[in-house]
């Protein structure tokens, strides 16, 4: 109870109510104390990744084991994970090497590049053939699938049930069409027009909803802070 | 022979120059507390009043050198040079401009002072100067000084033995080299330590005394040097006066919240308006253990120090208790490596909590993916492989939104947001059952748990939201009629 | 006319997928009129402002996922900035997006190289391509040998300048623009420069402009968001001891005199997130300098508060914004070419709800909503 409970509660405390202080306090101590928490927060993250890995490894590992439907997508995770690891040291290695035996020169050197022979980078490593020709188009797939998405959610569901919902259909088609060059073509006022909804009506809502998230956000920070919020810690 | 001419030319030249540099350092090197001038030539006017403030709010970096006068109509023209050194005599080390004579100016002071710039400060001339950026960084001329002897008269102007806090907190003596160098004949402090530079030269205790001067150029006309009265050193301020506005509204803001958190616990009987979607928690999670499927729990991508996270945890704390109680199965994906760790430990604490600790499995509680496509990627492939009955979609969203919400409508579950993400609301309301929009996000935990102490905070929360309603009305109302003074009391800085 | 409503989401993908295609293979024929907004225009006016080393500070954060509509702008930007001979340095939050980042800055940097480019005129096509299929069969002794006669110029695609002889028949164009920033060794290639002619070039000599450490370099990434652009504040050195290839940061020439964020005189973030806000919150609101973001469109909606309390001097939203910014600097790039497909997607978007709402009151509103 003291070592769950207790202890992080305090620790919460202390610390939620010093940086809650620190915005305020300008003194070199107070800024050092910022960097100072910042760098803890990097080294837990760092650790914490440890976890996250071995998460992952294991979750797969299980699901390989057991032979669940699916499993050859795990079995992808270890060839990306074990592939991509391989290929970043690899070029490490090799410009290790080629320092050691001079046939590079030192990046960190000062001369590389006071001399003006800095080389232009070449994506040839296979990390960044791993990054450019895998990692690079997979996430612009995914990114694009959007595109599909939007065209279905839309088509499905912006429907004038109601008054209310007819004038948000009629604004998303002017926005819709104002954001697209051929609208000046059309009418010059047409970009002016989406400009106008969106910062006037929608910035309206929004800083409604953000005020209530800032509000939310205060309420729950001083929950946390005096041990009234606990979930975080498992629950109360 | 011409190269022969040449030489001699250059040798010439070279004697006249270092005569020309002599005469001025001879110049500078006498400063005297009146003004200076040559008779010879209309000079420039002297201010009436040179003297030095502290900069208020800040960590003792800055000083403010303030001047009255010399900005008549024989200043046209005339540029302001302010110098700074650690002794009486120099070396003077060039902080800040040429600025223009003529015309009150109040350079970089509002925004250091904040509503609170010194009364009178509209009549004369300020401008706030940094002693300690007047470094001059460069390593390896630190080194090549480092090199020299100490008391090399051809770059090194002065030294001396000065307390200085290093990165790590401790103290050291160090040895300060003020020198010169460079193209420009710039001049800088060094900070070194035992031959190894320091990383943090800005760690330095401040608070040393530094002297101001400044110096009244135009062209055709003698130049004239001004001292300031005294020397100053810079002091850290404890309280950031701009940021007293900001700080007066938390400090009510949190005492409005405890208050009401205070009654609550006195009169736990309070009331809350319905929130449709997290009525429908308990429909969900009973289709799922109807139709036998899993309950996805989608977090989003933001960090633990995320207050959307926080909550999102503290909602699943709750969603894990019903889910126990229903004897369901509960899948939660992260994409940070803490979030995972926290929920790992909630889920479990919640199972624990419903007496069911042999119902929960570490690895229904998994890192998807950190990197957010692959996360969109790793949960549609759940969502299409293991059909959940019930997805909850709760924290802060990206472009992934709508690929997540999208396929779980597809793979036909029952879906439920909660983010504060505002750019996302509209593809969570076309593709979801129920979404929880901005603060009911922050209002879910209480809501599901209905502790008063939680209920307590949301009634602070409202009342804030009153005191903001009011001075949104006033502040408009004073706008419309042009008066200021309230816009300067919300203003930030 | 229940159908239209019950329309299975996999036709719509087709649809979508047909019209994005077309669009894009008709990019070259479509012309629209040049537009720019206000926001845009916030961007653009307060870097043409900056004088001759100004520096600029770039934070590309933005991975791969969000490149279509990020690259174009960075690489519009970048032009900008180095045209007009501002100091840029380059950094990104996102682990993700140090490679996409290095690319944009190297490939725009190597636009402003000078190269020496042996060139021939034609006025057919056909004739200008069989002559590069013939190069292309020589060996590169012989290649030298046989350019070696042709008249030569020193051409830089970054700023649209041609030296070499005294009246050389290369003439400016996007075409050779183009071409030559994209010429290797050893490899011929085709540029066109108006109606009717059409150069053959062959890179002789190259020599960069810019050079690294002096007028550009690229930090690389550190975490911490928030915290990091805080350190910066206080210490661009010791945010960044180094830089992404292990360079000192101290050392740099360029960074002399830019110990922090309070000596830069431009920020420009182009975020897919929310890095834009962070940059208002812990940088130009703590250490004063002027900014703009560039986002993708989504995200824009966001910055409208910070643009009209006048935080931030801009945004450049989306594809559109990317296209409105190489039409106001007058180079055509990756998003000129990408706007007829977008424009094609959202007139569909807009189609397919009208087509929806049809459906819906020709269907009855009451047995549409029981369906």
């Amino acid at each position: 109870m003291l070592l769950k409970r207790t202890i992080p509660v305090a620790i919460a405390f202390v610390v939620g109510l010093w940086f809650a202080i620190q915005y305020y306090v300008p003194t070199s101590f107070s800024e050092r104390s910022l960097t100072w928490a910042s760098n803890w927060a990097k080294i837990l993250l760092g650790f914490a990744y440890i976890l996250g890995l071995y998460s992952l490894v294991h979750v797969h590992w299980q699901k390989i084991r057991r032979g669940q439907p699916g499993y050859g997508y795990s079995l992808l995770v270890y060839v990306g994970l074990v592939g991509t690891l391989v290929l970043g040291l690899s070029g490490e290695v090799q410009t290790l090497v080629d320092i050691a035996t001079g046939k590079a020169h030192h990046f960190a050197d000062f001369q590389a590049y006071s001399t003006h022979d800095k080389p232009i980078p070449n994506f040839s490593s296979g990390f960044d053939w791993v990054y450019n020709y895998v990692f690079y188009p997979a996430s612009a797939t995914m990114f694009s699938i959007l595109a599909f998405f939007i065209a279905s959610a839309a088509y499905r569901t912006f429907r004038a049930r109601t008054i209310e919902a007819a004038f948000l259909l009629i604004a998303a088609i002017i926005v819709m069409f104002g954001r697209v060059p051929i609208a000046a073509a059309v009418h010059r006022a047409i970009p002016d027009v989406a400009d106008w909804i969106m910062a006037n009506p929608n910035m309206a809502v929004k800083r409604a909803i953000l005020i209530g998230i800032s509000l939310g956000t205060i309420a729950t920070s001083l929950r946390i802070i005096f041990g009234i919020e606990r979930a975080y810690l498992g629950g109360d | 022979m011409d190269r022969a001419r040449a030489t001699c030319w250059r040798v010439v030249a070279g004697a006249l120059a270092l005569w020309c540099g002599a005469v001025a350092a001879a110049q500078d090197a006498a400063v005297p507390s009146t003004p200076t001038a040559e008779p010879a030539r209309a000079a420039v006017p002297v201010p009436e009043r040179v003297w030095i403030e502290d900069t208020p709010n800040d960590d003792g970096r800055k000083l403010t050198v303030r001047w009255l006068g010399a900005d008549g109509e024989d200043a046209d023209g005339v540029e302001v040079y302010v110098e700074l050194a650690t002794k009486p005599d120099g070396p003077w080390l060039p902080a800040a401009g040429p600025l223009p004579a003529r015309g009150a100016w109040f350079r970089d002071l509002r925004s250091e002072y904040g509503p609170f710039t010194p009364s009178g400060t509209e009549a004369g001339h300020a401008v706030v100067v940094e002693p300690l950026s007047l470094d001059p960084i460069a390593p390896h001329r630190l080194l090549e000084l480092a090199m020299m002897p100490p008391g090399d008269p051809r770059r090194v102007l002065g030294e001396r033995e000065v307390e200085a806090i290093l990165g790590k907190g401790a103290l050291a003596k160090v040895r300060e080299i003020i020198a010169a160098h460079g193209v420009k004949e710039r001049a800088g402090i060094a900070g070194h330590v035992e031959g190894r530079i320091l990383e943090e030269v800005s760690y330095f205790v401040l608070e040393r005394p530094w002297y101001a001067r400044l110096v009244l150029r135009a062209p055709g006309r003698a130049r004239r040097i001004v001292a300031a009265e005294a020397p100053l050193a810079p002091q850290q301020n404890l309280f950031n006066l701009r940021k007293l506005n900001n700080f007066v509204f938390m400090v009510l803001l949190s005492a409005v919240v405890l208050i009401m958190i205070r009654r609550a616990r006195r009169n736990p009987d309070l009331y809350l308006r319905r929130i449709p979607g997290l009525d429908a928690v308990d429909e969900a999670l009973g289709r799922a253990t109807e139709m036998g499927k899993p309950v996805l729990f989608v977090h989003g991508l933001n960090p633990m120090d995320s207050p959307s996270t926080i909550a999102a945890v503290n909602i699943l704390g709750e969603v894990a208790k019903k889910v126990a109680r229903y004897d369901s199965q509960l899948l939660v994906t992260c994409a940070d490596p803490i979030v995972l760790a926290v929920s790992q430990e909630t889920v479990k604490e919640a199972y624990t909590h419903a007496g069911r600790p042999d119902a929960y499995r570490a690895d229904d509680v998994f890192l998807a993916a950190s990197e957010q496509f692959a996360y969109v990627a790793a949960v549609d492939g759940i969502m299409m492989r293991k059909k959940p009955a019930a997805n909850f979609y709760v924290g802060y969203f990206y472009a992934e939104s709508l690929l997540l919400a999208e396929t779980g409508a597809a793979s036909g579950a029952i879906q439920i947001a909660a983010t504060d993400s505002f750019t996302q609301l509209p593809f969570f309301v076309t593709t979801c059952d129920y979404t929880l929009m901005g603060e009911e996000l922050y209002a879910a935990s209480a809501y599901l748990s209905r502790d008063p102490l939680l209920l307590g905070s949301l009634k602070g929360q409202d009342w804030g939201k009153a005191v903001i309603i009011v001075v949104l009305l006033l502040g408009t109302i004073l706008a419309s009629f042009d008066i200021g003074w309230f816009d300067a009391l919300v203003q930030t800085y | 006319m229940r159908w239209l409503l019950q329309i299975d989401r996999r036709y719509i993908y087709i649809v979508v997928a047909v019209a994005i295609i077309s669009a894009h293979l008709l990019r070259d024929k479509v012309h629209f009129p040049i537009y720019a907004s206000k926001p845009v225009r916030g961007v653009h006016d307060a870097i043409e402002k900056l004088g001759r080393g100004d520096v600029v500070l770039a934070s590309l954060d933005f991975d791969p996922a969000s490149a279509p509509e990020l690259d174009p702008m960075a690489r519009a930007v970048l032009r900008h900035c180095f045209s007009k001979g501002l100091r840029v340095i380059g950094m990104t939050h996102w682990p993700s997006g140090i490679g996409l980042a290095e690319q944009i800055i190297t490939e725009t940097v190597r636009e402003f190289d000078d190269v020496v480019v042996a060139y021939r005129i034609f006025e057919r096509r056909k004739e200008a391509r069989a002559e590069i299929e013939r190069l292309r069969s020589l060996e590169g002794v012989t290649l030298g040998a046989e350019v070696a006669r042709w008249p030569a110029a020193t051409v830089n695609a970054g700023r649209a300048r041609i030296d070499g002889g005294a009246k050389p028949e290369l003439t400016w164009s996007l075409g050779l623009r183009e071409a030559v920033a994209t010429i290797g060794t050893g490899a011929p290639k085709l540029a066109k420069l108006g109606k009717r002619r059409w150069a053959v070039l062959v890179q002789i000599a190259r020599k960069p402009t810019l050079t690294y450490g002096e007028d550009y370099c690229f930090l690389g990434q550190r975490a911490g968001a928030g915290i990091l652009i805080i350190t910066m504040g206080q210490s661009l050195y010791a945010a960044f001891p180094v830089d992404n290839a292990g360079n000192s940061t101290r050392a740099m020439p360029m960074l002399q005199d830019v110990r922090s964020l309070s000596d830069i005189d431009y920020l420009i973030c182009l975020a897919s997130g929310n890095t834009g806000e962070t940059w208002v919150a812990y940088g130009s609101e703590r250490y004063h300098f002027p900014m703009g973001i560039g986002c993708t469109a989504v995200i824009a909606p966001d910055l409208y508060p910070f643009y009209q309390a006048g935080q931030i001097t801009g945004i450049i939203g989306g594809i559109k914004g990317a296209w409105e910014y190489e039409a106001l600097i007058g180079i055509p790039g990756s998003a000129t070419e990408a706007v007829p497909a977008q424009t094609a997607a959202h007139l569909l978007v807009i189609v397919l709800v009208l087509l929806c709402n049809v459906g819906y009151f020709l269907a009855g509103r009451g047995r549409a909503v029981a369906s």
